[in-house]
């Protein structure tokens, strides 16, 4: 099908809920409202085209609000494969396994914070490492470069290991998606490349859109959910939110297997329409090796977090001279985006196993469902929608709807408009940092071109997207958070 | 002669560029000047580590990708930027590299973006007028 056709052929079957013809062995199904619907690149609907007819593709091959082009599939993407049937694909997940985002609540008020932003930042921006290369932070010398056994004990169980060397509590496992931990993980599976990119990594922030900030609650539009979080209990709350995922030892995970699977397809005949979704069965050999490697660097990135939460409240108890309980410094939540997990889904009134893989994409269970537990069982599960560093960012909850139409699955963020080199030459560094600084946000950053590529207008308007979601029922708002921090990488 | 372009227009979350050479050598090293200068504002070619290695690829595209992914993977695992290299490659894709470099923590005042990956996605390489021209989308 043109893809004038093909973009020709959506209808709106439901509120922001937009259906193709069948484009290959399903049809593409978008949750974005129109004018979002309409911005969307080409080049979206032909990624998006292309994991259509992958084998065992289930129902359908969705897209988000936030989507833009990826690499195989868009960024904003997901798609469910059958056990049996379907294929486990590393562009279908994305380089940065378990790229992700946490918030972290403190019982701190902007009052109390604004006088120390700049001491706070800059304590943050010391104690996690940020940028091209960084390793991890100084003052933990046990993380500074571990033994191969060290590392195969931190990616086979994820945050469980940060616990037991004294690196987070019991209730911010409960709050992690998976409990921060996945079974499957196999580190046999890594190769040794892989081993030694990330030896050194653990508590890292990275670059690119990775980012920490402090944060002011803005606006609730469900306060009773709010506050079952212990968010929005007190005027002007500070949260941290930060988004980083399992830096260079994921990344070399996803290369390794993009390279096998390549080669998988031409030794069995696979007729690939894009290299980069090159693919395997699930159940094949090789399709179990890189799901427990993958899984490797899903646990990987949950310690990245688990040790930078630890960074923070480090650096919040020196600035503000109280104890971590007087602060209040706990986890809302812990969500991925990239990533690729088995999870049981109602289909045709049959429970059903399904290998779902999420790109760019937040997890969005709603009330009731059986992974969560706690207060979480009845609110839902935690979504956090980060924004770009001028604009803010948003909470929101899952919802029994997502899991009945799209695998339980919604956006991750705001979404880019323009390239990062286009960037650099629209956005003007002085008037980036003069505007940032006029609306009261303090940053630090290793660069200030740098800066200019996540400049607010590098992205889409993360209002509209967080609300056609809230508008088809995918994710609930539940309150909107503005910076007045932000470190960058 | 041009020895790399960003592509302005191209990779919305990461970055694109069509490196240039005479010969596949050529290509290489101006690849290698591209991929230190994305990663580090006008980075100086040279340094006082050395780095030497040899791979092979069965095709000059994974040859290609590979190599960019050796660069990346010096950064993280040595922490040393390659900033500039010499390079032999012969009929059979066998490629030899001299490289030299800075230390990571000699250039943090002027970090740009952390590139993590070389990608497949829309790689082009093509000889026009005796010249070699390779595109290429860097994940960062």
């Amino acid at each position: 099908m043109e893809i004038q056709e093909l973009r020709n052929s959506f209808k709106e079957v439901d509120k922001n809920a937009w259906e193709s013809e069948n484009v290959g062995k399903v049809p593409i199904k978008v949750y974005a409202n129109r004018n979002l619907l309409k911005k969307m690149e080409d080049d979206v609907f032909r990624q998006a085209a292309n994991a259509a007819s992958l084998p065992g593709i289930l129902k359908y091959s969705y897209l988000f609000s936030d989507a833009h082009i990826g690499y195989g599939v868009p960024v904003g993407w997901a798609g469910a494969f059958d056990l049996e049937e379907g294929i486990i694909s590393p562009g279908a997940i994305g380089f940065d396994i378990n790229c992700g985002m946490r918030l972290i609540k403190t019982n701190l008020t902007l009052e109390e914070v604004k006088p120390k932003i700049k001491e706070l930042v800059d304590a943050l921006f010391k104690m996690v490492p940020a940028g091209v290369g960084s390793n991890s932070p100084q003052s933990l010398t046990a993380l500074k470069s571990l033994s191969k056994s060290e590392l195969k004990e931190v990616a086979e169980e994820g945050v469980d290991w940060a616990l037991r060397k004294g690196y987070g509590t019991r209730k911010d496992k409960e709050r992690t998606e998976e409990k921060g931990s996945l079974k499957y993980a196999d580190f046999s599976k890594v190769s040794e490349d892989a081993f030694k990119r990330g030896k050194k990594q653990l508590g890292t922030l990275g670059s690119g859109n990775h980012y920490l900030e402090i944060q002011v609650v803005n606006k609730d539009f469900n306060k009773e959910i709010a506050n079952s979080l212990e968010l929005d209990m007190i005027k002007n709350q500070v949260v941290v939110m930060f988004h980083t995922g399992s830096r260079g030892f994921g990344h070399q995970i996803a290369s390794d297997y993009i390279k096998k699977f390549i080669d998988y397809s031409a030794k069995n005949g696979i007729d690939l329409k894009d290299r980069q979704l090159a693919y395997a069965p699930f159940n094949s050999e090789e399709g179990q090796n890189y799901f427990k490697a993958m899984s490797c660097g899903i646990n990987f990135a949950f310690v990245n977090r688990q040790i930078i939460t630890h960074q923070i409240r480090e650096a919040f108890k020196s600035i503000f001279k109280k104890t971590e309980n007087d602060l209040g410094l706990e986890v809302v939540y812990d969500v991925s985006h990239n990533t690729a997990k088995i999870e049981e889904y109602s289909i045709e009134n049959r429970k059903k196993k399904v290998i779902i893989h999420r790109k760019g994409a937040t997890r969005s269970f709603g009330p009731g469902n059986k992974e969560l537990s706690g207060i979480l069982k009845r609110i839902g599960q935690p979504v956090i929608v980060g924004g770009s560093m001028e604009t803010g960012s948003y909470l929101c909850v899952g919802t029994k709807k997502a899991e009945e139409d799209s695998f339980g699955t919604t956006l991750h963020g705001s979404g880019r408009t323009m390239s990062r080199v286009a960037a650099r030459s629209v956005i003007n560094p002085d008037k980036l940092l003069e505007s940032m600084k006029t609306k009261g946000i303090y940053v630090k950053a290793n660069s200030i071109v740098g800066l200019t590529e996540e400049g607010g207008s590098a992205y889409k308007d993360i209002n509209e997207v967080v609300d056609s979601m809230d508008m088809a029922g995918i994710s609930r708002k539940v309150l909107s958070l503005r910076p007045i921090g932000n470190i960058k990488g | 002669m041009e020895r790399y372009r960003l592509l302005k227009n191209e990779a919305t979350a990461d970055i694109a560029f069509i490196a240039y050479g005479k010969n596949l050598a050529e290509l290489f090293r101006n690849i290698t000047i591209a991929v230190s200068n994305i990663m580090i504002l006008n980075v100086k070619k040279g340094g006082n580590k050395k780095i030497t290695f040899v791979m092979h690829d069965k095709s000059l595209d994974y040859l290609v990708i590979d190599f960019i992914n050796k660069i990346v993977f010096y950064k993280d695992y040595k922490n040393i930027i390659i900033t500039d290299a010499r390079i032999k490659i012969d009929k059979n894709f066998n490629l030899h590299c001299s490289a030299v470099g800075e230390n990571v923590r000699n250039l943090k005042d002027n970090f740009l973006v952390d590139v993590k990956a070389a990608t497949l996605h829309d790689f082009k390489i093509k000889k026009e007028k005796g010249l070699i021209k390779c595109k290429i989308v860097l994940d960062v």
